[in-house]
Order: C-alpha cells, then structure tokens, then sequence
C-alpha cells in the first residue's frame, strides 16, 4: 500500500502540483519542470530556486537547504542518510551532482549493491559558489564563501574563502 | 630576473625560462587566465613569503609589474 501510493505519488503527481507545494511551504521557487521528490526530509530556505531537469533524491536522509540559494539546471542532488546541507545565498551551477552517499567495496564475493552504502553526509557553506559541472562526493564539506572552479572533484575539505580546482580539488587561492 | 620566479612562470605557463621575460603579458601568453593568474599570485606568495593586496593582485598586468611588487615586498 505505501508501496503503490509512493509509486502514485512519483509518477501521476505533475511538476506545477510539486512547484506549488513547495512554493506555500518554504516560499520557495522549484521549477515544474525539475524532479524534486516529495518528501518531509527535503527543507528549503525562503527564496531558493531550483531550476529545470534538476533532479533531487532524499528518501534516504534529509536535505536542507538555506535561503536565497540558486541551483542550476540539471543538477543532480542525492542525500544519503547522512544527509546533505547547503548553507544560504550558495549558488550551484548548471550539472552539478552532489552525491551523498557511496557503495561499500570491501568484499570481492558478492556484488557492491548488495554490500550495502556508506554515508558520511555533504557540508556545503553559506555563500559558496560551485562552478559547472562539479562532482560534490560523500564526505565533502566545503567551508563559508569557498569557489569550486568548474568539473572539480570535491570529497574532502575545502576551507572557508578558499577558491578550489581540478581532480582531487586543492586549494589555489585564498580570497581577501 | 629572479630565478625562482622564472621557474614558478615556466612551469605554470609551459614556457622555456629562456621565454620568461618582463614583457610578458597575459595577452601573450594563453595559459595566463584569470585561474591561473591566480595559481600565480599563489605560487610567488608561498615561495617568498609574501601577501599582496587585492588591488595588488588586480594590478599585476604584466611580468614586470609582478617582479617589482616581489621585489618592493621583499626588500
């Protein structure tokens, strides 16, 4: 039954039903052509806007999102039971994933499905800005007005005020 | 020039050091972005123990702007 009405709730829901859900709850802007999930996990800040072909998974854990934050287009947003936290005015660009959880790996008899996820959560900042085409891994936690610059690879730390690039991010500057 | 800034320009740059000159601007040289502009400031920071300004670092328009600047922070 929970089953069915989860399924009813995925695919006969139209996007502008979900656009005006969380419009009245969290007055905030989610496109009717993003995939946000219905779910009492997802908490977005007043004034945040969440643009077309994102797609946004928190079944596992929560994802709370502060104010004024600008997600681009096609991002893809997954919370692991850890959860995911982006802090106020961030701004995401168009493809980012921010992906909170990992596969285990630890054995070679059975398959990585089945080993079942490991999640240490994702950390993202007050007035971060993350360029194209970042991969934001489980683990990540990015500190107050950090830059990622675009198609880094985040799953460690980056400093506050720090401007990160390239695959594992490192720091290349320090803003002042 | 000081060696140690010509070694920190070739490398980031893919320049021979006999390439690294004064003249140098980032209209020549098309590694020299705004990203690695400032790699750059980074570099020369950690390698002579120095901190420029913002303005500082907005100013550096050409090779020899930055040599000056490293040597009025280093004297």
């Amino acid at each position: 039954m929970m089953r069915a009405a989860k399924l009813a709730q995925r695919f006969l829901l139209p996007g502008f039903v979900i656009s005006l859900i969380y419009g009245f709850r969290f007055r905030a802007l989610v496109s009717p052509r993003a995939e946000v999930e219905l779910s009492p996990l997802v908490k977005l800040g007043k004034g945040t806007q969440i643009s077309s072909f994102t797609k946004v998974k928190a079944s596992d854990g929560p994802l709370t999102v502060g104010a004024r934050v600008s997600i681009g287009t096609g991002c893809f947003i997954q919370a692991g039971s850890a959860g995911v936290t982006i802090g106020d005015d961030s701004l995401i660009s168009p493809n980012v994933s921010i992906v909170g959880s990992n596969y285990r790996y630890d054995r070679l008899d059975i398959p990585m499905h089945q080993q079942g996820e490991i999640t240490k959560g994702v950390m993202i900042g007050k007035d971060v800005w993350i360029g194209v085409g970042c991969a934001i891994l489980d683990g990540a936690c990015i500190g107050d007005h950090a830059i990622i610059a675009p198609n880094a690879v985040v799953s460690g730390h980056v400093a506050e005020k720090t401007i990160a690039s390239g695959n594992p991010a490192k720091p290349i500057f320090t803003r002042r | 020039m000081n060696p140690k800034l010509v070694e920190i320009v070739a490398e980031l740059f893919d320049l021979e050091p006999a390439a690294v000159d004064d003249a140098l601007t980032p209209e020549d040289v098309e590694l020299w972005d705004s990203m690695n502009h400032l790699r750059l400031v980074s570099a020369v920071e950690e390698e002579f123990q120095i901190k420029l300004s913002m303005q500082e670092i907005e100013s550096i328009r050409s090779l020899a702007v930055l040599r000056a600047l490293v040597e009025q922070h280093t004297s």
